[in-house]
């Protein structure tokens, strides 16, 4: 070692050291601006903006909508990645990597051109409309787009791999025997799934939930472009204060509410972990 | 324990392939109550696949496999009635100890209590009662291994089955728990099927021992009667240390490929012959030895090597065979390579290889 790194030593150097670069960028590139906009918020002509949000009726109406849609994602996501996570373990070779490129691809296009696509497969005439009326399970094309439900099937597609990954990291290290010990002594497949596989599963399962949650309550252009005007949520309005009304002060407004309820799940999410998961904490 | 009513396991005619891959052709085995039986085996003769087979974590293409009468070839592996300690002891590392013990009576919905105390005194018969509040993850390698067996044996299982549960431990932890599980299996009269590829081990521990080589067992019995009347060179050759002769039989003679000709306890047609090294007598002096009761051979000492108790010598025999010797190694009686000595073996110690089926 040379230079100025004579004087940091030890793993919690290194790893200062290590995460600098990142941490600077965040730092002039994230955390400036976000205190900005507090700031602004908190300015005597616009602190008022608090009261009006929490106060109005609406505004915690599109609040609790926004949270009520990214809970909605979540427990699909969940559902669909848990049991798709253990299967991807089972895969070797060549049909794992296939999984892993479909899984990933939806990270590699841009989100603007996913939605697109929903849009197209969910219109009027779309294919999924043309397949339903040729199997005669529909005489007239199905409202599918501008809808929740369009809102719905859009997130869960591009948060899937926040799920699945996570998931996947914790249920590739579960030994297999231990899967078999527990049907050999008497568990069966409810059994062992509830007092084997999720518990030891659960670190992936938190983290992929509260990834989800917390990015499904930012999403914007799904909402934008597959809800039609009728999901309204928090990240619409921010767009309509800020685009629209160029009334910053109140886009900061409820980006800061929004913040904070971020951070309120977050703290729930760390509580919670705390309380399912036992015996690691020994180590 | 050959009693028909008393077979605990009952293996019929199992057959398993894998791909083209015959892993297991046709095995027959019967196990009976609180016998100790060991499936001993190099890696892919097939023992781990029966293993598995009668755990019922795998389902043979054909066979049945009974347990205490009751056709088990389709039951899962829940609903068998065996205590299995894997190889990797397969501990749960979100459970504590007690709680990893307790489990399997859970599963059979013995109240938390009673499961606690059941549990307790599995712990203590495996001497590991003060660290039911311990994760797995704190305790050492033996002491998993007691968990495990102790998880294994709570719930009075039928069948104990135990896979190379040894393997991962040093020598000297390895022969304390060979016995500590030898002597709980037999206090508590457990029937129970091992699996190693040490020899040692299986000789030890067993009560018999099927040896399994290339999807069958190649010999069942007694360790005795698999060490001194193994059916083959491969069962010779993987227990024990031999010396393998291939020549012709005559009568109660065996006239070696050499022209070695030794004398026999017993008449034989087999074109093999088997003489363990420890067998065989060294000595300096040479002394006239009636052939009925001793082969006897001018030998030369080729080289020599001291494992402490005793010491292997090659030596070559005056007709050209090479042959391996094991002698007590007594301070002052080691005999220098290039030493020309006489070799003594008695036509007892001269075992003919009958199964000539096998290789």
């Amino acid at each position: 070692m040379t230079g100025a790194l004579v004087h940091l030593r030890g793993p919690r150097a290194t790893g200062m050291l290590l995460t600098a670069p990142a941490a600077m960028l965040l730092l002039v590139l994230f955390f400036y601006p976000l205190a900005t906009l507090f700031l602004t918020t908190l300015h005597p002509d616009n602190i008022e903006n608090y009261a009006r949000v929490v106060s109005s009726g609406t505004y915690m109406q599109v609040y609790l909508n926004t949270l009520r849609l990214a809970v909605i994602v979540t427990v699909i996501d969940l559902v669909i990645a848990y049991p798709l996570a253990f299967y991807m373990c089972r895969l070797t070779g060549g049909s794992r990597m296939v999984a892993f490129f479909l899984l990933l691809i939806p990270l590699w296009t841009s989100q603007l051109v996913r939605t697109y696509a929903w849009m197209v497969l969910l219109g009027r005439n779309g294919p999924i409309n043309s397949a339903l009326m040729a199997l005669g399970l529909t005489d007239t094309p199905l409202r599918l787009s501008n809808s929740e439900f369009a809102v719905v099937i859009g997130m869960v597609h591009i948060l899937l791999p926040y799920m699945v990954l996570p998931i996947y990291s914790s249920a590739s290290k579960i030994d297999r025997s231990l899967l078999e010990a527990s049907r050999g002594l008497g568990a069966g497949a409810f059994s062992t799934l509830t007092r084997v596989l999720i518990p030891l599963t659960i670190h992936g399962v938190l983290a992929g939930v509260s990834l989800v949650l917390v990015l499904s309550l930012g999403v914007f252009i799904m909402p934008a472009l597959l809800g039609g005007g009728r999901v309204p949520v928090i990240p619409l309005l921010i767009e309509q204060q800020a685009g629209s009304f160029l009334n910053w002060a109140m886009a900061g407004t409820f980006c800061v509410i929004l913040l904070a309820m971020v951070l309120v799940i977050f703290w729930l999410i760390k509580l919670s972990t705390r309380l399912l998961v036992r015996g690691r904490v020994h180590a | 324990m050959t009693n028909e009513n008393q077979a605990v396991l009952d293996v019929q005619k199992i057959r398993k392939t894998y791909g083209r891959v015959e892993a297991l052709r046709e095995i027959d085995l019967r196990v009976a109550a609180g016998e100790f039986l060991t499936l001993l085996g190099a890696s892919g003769s097939g023992k781990t696949t029966l293993l598995r087979i009668i755990a019922g974590f795998e389902t043979p293409d054909s066979g049945r496999v009974s347990i205490r009468g009751a056709d088990m070839t389709w039951a899962s592996a829940a609903e068998r009635q065996i205590g299995m300690v894997f190889q990797n002891y397969a501990l749960f590392p979100h459970l504590t100890v007690l709680e990893n013990v307790m489990f399997p009576l859970e599963m059979r919905r013995i109240t938390r209590r009673a499961a606690a105390d059941r549990a307790r005194a599995a712990l203590d018969s495996v001497h590991l009662g003060v660290f039911g509040d311990r994760y797995p993850r704190q305790l050492s390698g033996g002491q998993q291994q007691r968990v495990a067996l102790a998880r294994a044996i709570v719930f009075e299982p039928s069948l104990l089955l135990l896979d190379e549960p040894f393997s991962a431990l040093d020598r000297r932890l390895r022969e304390s728990m060979q016995q500590e599980v030898k002597q709980l299996q037999s206090s508590l009269g457990l029937t129970t099927i091992f699996i190693t590829h040490d020899q040692e081990e299986a000789l030890v521990m067993s009560d018999r021992i099927a040896v399994m080589g290339g999807g069958a067992i190649r010999q069942i019995g007694t360790p005795a009667e698999i060490y001194y009347h193994p059916n083959s060179i491969s069962v010779a050759t993987f227990v024990g240390e031999s010396n393998i002769f291939e020549g012709v039989p005559k009568g109660r003679s065996f006239y070696a490929a050499s022209g070695a000709h030794f004398s026999l306890a017993a008449p034989t047609d087999c074109n093999r012959m088997l003489i363990r090294p420890e067998a065989i007598t060294l000595s300096r002096a040479s002394v006239p030895a009636d052939p009925r009761e001793a082969n006897v051979f001018a030998a030369q000492v080729l080289d020599r090597s001291f494992v402490g108790g005793f010491t292997v010598y090659r030596v070559r025999l005056a007709q050209g065979d090479e042959v391996s010797v094991r002698a007590i190694a007594r301070e002052g009686a080691i005999f220098q390579p290039g030493e020309t000595l006489q070799l003594t073996v008695a036509p007892a110690d001269c075992r003919p290889l009958t199964d000539r089926s096998a290789a």
